[in-house]
């Protein structure tokens, strides 16, 4: 049991009361050599001292958005080469809005395309979802000689495509269903993706 | 909030929308000058009219990477134009560029045009792209397109989940390459995911009432 008038307990709490009154010429001191050290350049120009309001934050972060929206009207192609984007574009276009539609299903699945006992210099995925480019999408050699494989994020639905060996030799997929190509006659292969 | 954490929000804004810009379609610079210009003739056209021209362009670099005729590259390219245009009238209001992009490909495989739109009746709020893609499938593997697409949209009106029709079509391919005929496996796989889901409403989009 503690004994509450203790006296030892009270010498001890009074001491820890007693406020210590500073000593003004060690504070002077301490605040001339504060003082004098340099502020740093980058210290000042990024960590403000104290926290914004929220109106500085709504204000920089729509300016953020502003800047975004300025960067992509920048970085959209122009001149005369042929190239389109997925967006449509145009004074007299009609509007392409999606509906309010789940939004799982327009989620990206990556996909993972693979060919076993191919010798080949390069090898390029083909297909609809990268505008059939054959630079677009480099096959990666695996670690087995002979295996090659490239991962794609792709939207949920059908989709046809085919490799393209050493730049030239057209290839469908051996492992998968084949899709008929009534316009130009060769077959490509198709896989369809679910959304997640 | 810290000037550290308006700088991540700035930096995000930025890399989303140049992430959104990034689908940019191509034409092939090998393409013979008279294929250039009939696509950039479509490209136009489409472009007055709200079509995706990216698929367009798509279509001629298919056709150039199969070292097609350019007289074949540019009527593939001038077919695809008007497939859209139907696919996007079909799919009317507000169809997204992959609903219009499988429209048009179930179109390419024969499914008739008003399909498109009574599949958009039976799911209007939500993305047509993988039924599209199912009926595309089911339709190139041999199927009559109306069978197919009455069975598909059945199921899409009694509520089957992407991930049920995507099964159908899968396990109905599995056993076209296993020699079955594609009318019984559609039949026996269809009454497989019917039977999890719940009773049909009183009249699908495909039933024709009997007239006394």
């Amino acid at each position: 049991m503690i004994d509450e008038h203790d006296e030892v307990i009270e010498r001890a709490s009074s001491e820890l009361r007693r406020r210590l009154s500073p000593n003004p010429r060690l504070v002077s001191r301490i605040l001339a050599t504060v003082e004098r050290r340099p502020r740093r350049w980058w210290r000042a120009a990024t960590w403000p001292s104290r926290p914004f309001s929220l109106a500085a934050t709504a204000s920089l972060a729509a300016a953020g958005l502003l800047l975004g929206f300025l960067t992509r009207q920048a970085t959209e192609p122009a001149g005369r080469e042929l190239q389109a984007s997925a967006s449509s574009s145009g004074a007299q276009a009609l509007p392409m809005l999606s509906a309010v539609r789940n939004s799982n299903e327009a989620i990206p699945v990556p996909v993972q395309f693979t060919l076993r006992g191919v010798r080949a210099s390069q090898i390029a995925l083909v297909g609809d979802f990268n505008g059939w480019s054959p630079t677009a999408t480099p096959l990666e050699p695996g670690p087995t000689p002979g295996t090659w494989s490239t991962t794609v994020p792709l939207a949920a639905g059908r989709h046809v495509y085919a490799f393209v060996v050493n730049g030239s030799t057209w290839m469908i997929d051996p492992r998968a269903p084949r899709a008929k190509d009534l316009d130009f006659g060769r077959e490509n292969s198709v896989l369809i993706v679910q959304a997640p | 909030m810290t000037l550290r954490r308006l700088i991540f929000l700035s930096l995000a804004s930025c890399a989303t929308t140049t992430v959104a810009t990034g689908q940019v379609a191509r034409l092939d610079a090998s393409a013979d000058l008279g294929v250039r210009r009939a696509v950039e003739r479509e490209v136009a056209f489409a472009r007055t009219v709200g079509l995706p021209e990216g698929l367009l362009i798509a279509k001629a670099n298919e056709g150039i990477a199969k070292r097609a005729a350019p007289k074949r590259i540019t009527d593939a390219v001038a077919a695809l134009g008007k497939r859209l245009q139907v696919a996007r009238d079909q799919l009317a209001p507000n169809p997204s560029e992959d609903e219009i992009a499988a429209g048009a490909d179930a179109l390419y495989v024969g499914v008739p045009a008003p399909i498109l739109k009574k599949m958009r009746a039976a799911w209007p709020n939500r993305s047509l792209a993988l039924p599209l893609g199912v009926l595309t499938e089911l339709v190139a593997k041999g199927l009559p397109a109306d069978r197919a697409a009455r069975t598909v949209t059945d199921l899409m009106s009694r509520g089957a989940s992407n991930v049920q029709l995507y099964a159908l079509a899968q396990s109905v391919q599995g056993d076209v390459a296993a020699g079955w005929a594609p009318e019984a496996a559609l039949d026996l796989r269809a009454r497989g995911v019917m039977s999890l889901l719940p009773p049909a409403p009183a009249a699908s989009a495909f039933t024709n009432p009997r007239r006394p």
